[in-house]
């Protein structure tokens, strides 16, 4: 076996990662298969209503937002050879930071609603406020990881549970809404908090093609006449009325922002270098002046405080207008899809964009085959839970069998092409 | 209530807790002391609990499906060992991935299965006999027969044969682990492989062979720790069974000091506060409803913290624990 020898970098970053998803989708097809159901339908199923439909794109990048959150919180953490899986639970207590001060500000504690503000001076607050707690519910973990060398692993997902139980003991006393008792969940968000829609771009265009129609209504055409004579016409006026109705929304732009801030941090501040210092060697740093257990502390703080931004997409991003509210669902499983954003995306933020794309685009496919498989025919009838067994998939080709693919792709450039120029020469040891 | 009464019933549900967390705790002493870290134990513990309460359910026959559950989780348990041993991924994310996997699988299977939202049929239904058969491997009237005067004490032969046989093997698998790891050769061997995987290899021996051996048999726990969950504890399997419970008896690892009864201390200390929380859910009067039944649910969590955080004394980790076994160079 040729170990001492590094991968070319266009194989490392763009070959490897390739057949690694290769060998997840295949398995997840042979899933499929094995349940009885077509796999070819639920591709097409993909193709049609996630990626060449405007609605499933919204969904999509709404989703691949919220992934960006938590993907770039499980890799900053990495960068400091830390694992922090806590992404839920810090979520969840980022919501309940955020709809403290929200509700303190609406007047649900006192009935006083003099501090309901504006959405441009309320909304920095929220995420403020969201960031902190996420932060503050990191803090704890990563204290005692860096102080009492607890193992980070065990306790986050400790405090996932602990901040569900919280959650609930909230939204059923005095978070409740009261409008429904029955249901637990916070007031709703006043209006004027919602995040603005990518959709609401395509307002002012629709505003044309509506005007547009409505011409073509009153020169006596008929809907499939409009159809088959204006189709470009008919094709845009879909696309802006379905993008309208999309989650997508400016955290998005949020978010692409913070990514290369995260690439700004990591790789050009002395924190960055603290963080990477202590994740390659921790005598080292030690020895190169890095307070480790401080840095520790920080980065999971960090890590922790993203996670917590990321609520902010499903409370004040929401796509239904009546659930801009705090749910003990939190996160909906994003803090654990997350990690396998991170893995794929090399800890890197432009591989976790890109990760978190195709992430959300598959979390909205489970979502079309829940919502659509019974309805075409023939049927295709599978959960929508698959979508987890393929990002365990992704998780454990990417990250646990991560060798495995890297070995075959050595042998094969080796053996059978010989060297092609395709593997650099002896660069030392490799890093196991 | 009376105060004995009370205790007796906590007793009793502190029992039918504790066997699915001792079970995976020795799941993870055999892990963890071979070198292996096994957060995938959460995950094998749900697919032991699907797959014993699928194979019950269509054999009809409660044994048949705790055999398979052990198989099963041996199959992933080779999964683990596969990404940790031969191609020295990290255990923890391979560990995840076969929790995310477990929660994938069971719940996209049980739905094409049985189209019950992941459930799978309840075996006490008049349909089935697997039920009775694998709660009768020492049913009640067994136990009548062989001592009768049980019959006077319907609270024992309750206990007996309700959750009987499997709560034993929980006590009898602590045993066994004691004894394989501390008095045997085997057991000493496995020991050293996670202290000194160079001084096994020095002395002849495989340090790969003993490590899949170690995953091998922490399968097989898990397995039957699984299909004590969805087969003896409960008549069916729901999706998320497990609740965190491979995690807690992590943690009882940890609490225990990697040894065998120390764990088993703390999984009765963890499913004693699960006893106490599920009672005080059906309690309607008394001081303690005054405080929310969420704090007694978060209690286990809390606890492990605490526990973790070094407040009962230094706990040390093998030593080779979570690092791939790399010969000299080839």
């Amino acid at each position: 076996m040729s170990q001492s020898r590094e991968l070319h970098p266009i194989i490392n970053y763009g070959v490897v990662p390739l057949l690694q998803l290769v060998l997840a989708f295949a398995v997840a097809g042979l899933l499929i298969v094995l349940i009885g159901q077509n796999p070819v339908q639920a591709v097409q199923l993909y193709v049609t209503d996630v990626l060449l439909s405007p609605v499933g794109i919204g969904q999509s990048i709404y989703y691949a937002t919220t992934l960006m959150f938590t993907g770039m919180a499980v890799a900053l953490a990495f960068h400091a050879g830390l694992f922090n899986i806590g992404g839920e639970g810090q979520g969840l207590v980022g919501g309940i930071a955020m709809t403290g001060i929200a509700l303190l500000m609406m007047g649900h504690f006192t009935g006083d609603v003099s501090m309901l503000m504006p959405g441009f001076l309320a909304v920095p607050i929220l995420f403020l406020f969201a960031a902190l707690g996420g932060a503050a519910w990191a803090a704890i973990p990563g204290y005692l990881q860096a102080y009492r060398g607890s193992h980070l692993v065990i306790t986050t997902i400790m405090f996932n549970a602990i901040a569900f139980s919280l959650v609930l003991f909230l939204l059923t006393g005095w978070f409740q809404n009261p409008e429904t008792p029955g249901d637990p969940k916070s007031p709703l968000f006043p209006e004027s908090w919602w995040l603005w829609k990518l959709g609401d771009l395509y307002q002012y265009q629709l505003i044309g093609l509506e005007a547009q129609y409505q011409e073509f209504k009153d020169a006596g055409l008929k809907v499939k006449d409009i159809k088959a004579q204006h189709a470009e016409f008919w094709d845009q006026r879909a696309m802006a009325r379905s993008m309208k109705n999309s989650a997508a929304n400016v955290s998005f732009l949020f978010a692409l922002l913070l990514a290369v801030g995260f690439w700004f941090f990591v790789w050009r501040t002395k924190w960055g270098y603290a963080i990477r210092a202590v994740g390659f060697n921790q005598t080292a740093a030690r020895y190169g002046g890095v307070n480790v257990p401080r840095t520790m502390v920080m980065t999971v703080c960090i890590s922790g405080a993203l996670a917590g931004l990321a609520t902010t997409n499903i409370i004040l991003g929401n796509g239904s207008d009546s659930e801009h509210v705090l749910r003990e669902t939190g996160l909906v499983g994003l803090g654990f899809v997350g990690i396998a954003v991170a893995l794929m995306g090399r800890n890197h933020p432009f591989g976790i964009v890109l990760a978190a794309l195709l992430f959300g685009s598959l979390f909205q496919w489970g979502e079309v085959i829940q919502l659509k498989g019974q309805f075409i025919r023939p049927k295709l009838d599978i959960d929508k839970e698959i979508v987890v067994a393929l990002q365990g998939l992704v998780v454990l080709f990417t990250g646990a069998l991560y060798l495995m693919v890297v070995w075959a792709v050595q042998w094969f450039a080796n053996r059978v092409l010989g060297g092609w120029g395709f593997v650099k020469e002896e660069i030392g040891e490799e890093r196991a | 209530m009376d105060f004995i009464e009370l205790l007796i019933s906590l007793a009793q549900s502190t029992l039918r807790f504790t066997p699915i967390l001792i079970f995976a705790a020795m799941a993870g002493v055999f892990s963890e002391r071979a070198g292996i870290v096994d957060i995938g134990l959460e995950g094998k513990l749900l697919i032991g609990a699907f797959v014993s309460a699928t194979v019950a359910h269509y054999v009809g026959f409660g044994l048949a499906g705790m055999l398979a559950a052990m198989g099963a989780c041996i199959v992933f348990g080779w999964l683990h060992g596969l990404a940790t041993i031969t191609f020295r991924g990290d255990h923890v994310i391979s560990g995840l991935a076969i929790n995310f996997l477990a929660v994938g699988l069971t719940k996209t299977v049980g739905h094409a299965l049985f189209a019950k939202g992941g459930d799978t049929p309840n075996l006490g239904g008049p349909d089935s006999t697997g039920w009775e058969r694998l709660q009768g491997l020492i049913p009640k009237q067994v136990w009548l027969d062989v001592a009768p005067g049980l019959s006077e004490n319907p609270l024992l032969l309750n206990i007996l044969s309700i959750h009987g046989w499997l709560i034993i093997l929980a006590f009898v698998a602590v045993i066994g682990t004691w004894w394989v790891l501390m008095q045997t050769r085997f057991g000493l061997r496995l020991r050293f492989v996670g202290e000194e995987p160079q001084a096994i290899d020095t002395a002849g021996a495989s340090v790969i062979a003993y490590r899949y051996a170690a995953v091998t048999i922490a399968g097989a726990l898990c397995g039957i720790g699984g299909a004590y969950l969805s087969t003896s504890n409960i008549a069916s399997f729901t999706p998320g069974m497990s609740a965190d419970m491979g995690y807690l008896a992590l943690a009882a690892v940890i609490f225990g000091k990697w040894r065998p009864f120390q764990a088993m201390l703390g999984c009765l200390l963890f499913g004693f506060l699960f006893a106490v929380k599920d009672r005080l859910d059906g309690a309607s009067e008394g001081i303690l409803t005054q405080i929310p039944s969420q704090f007694f649910e978060a209690l286990p969590y809390i606890l492990v913290v605490v526990v973790l955080a070094g407040f009962v004394g230094t706990a040390r980790a093998p030593k080779a624990v979570g690092r791939p076994y790399v010969k000299e160079r080839e």
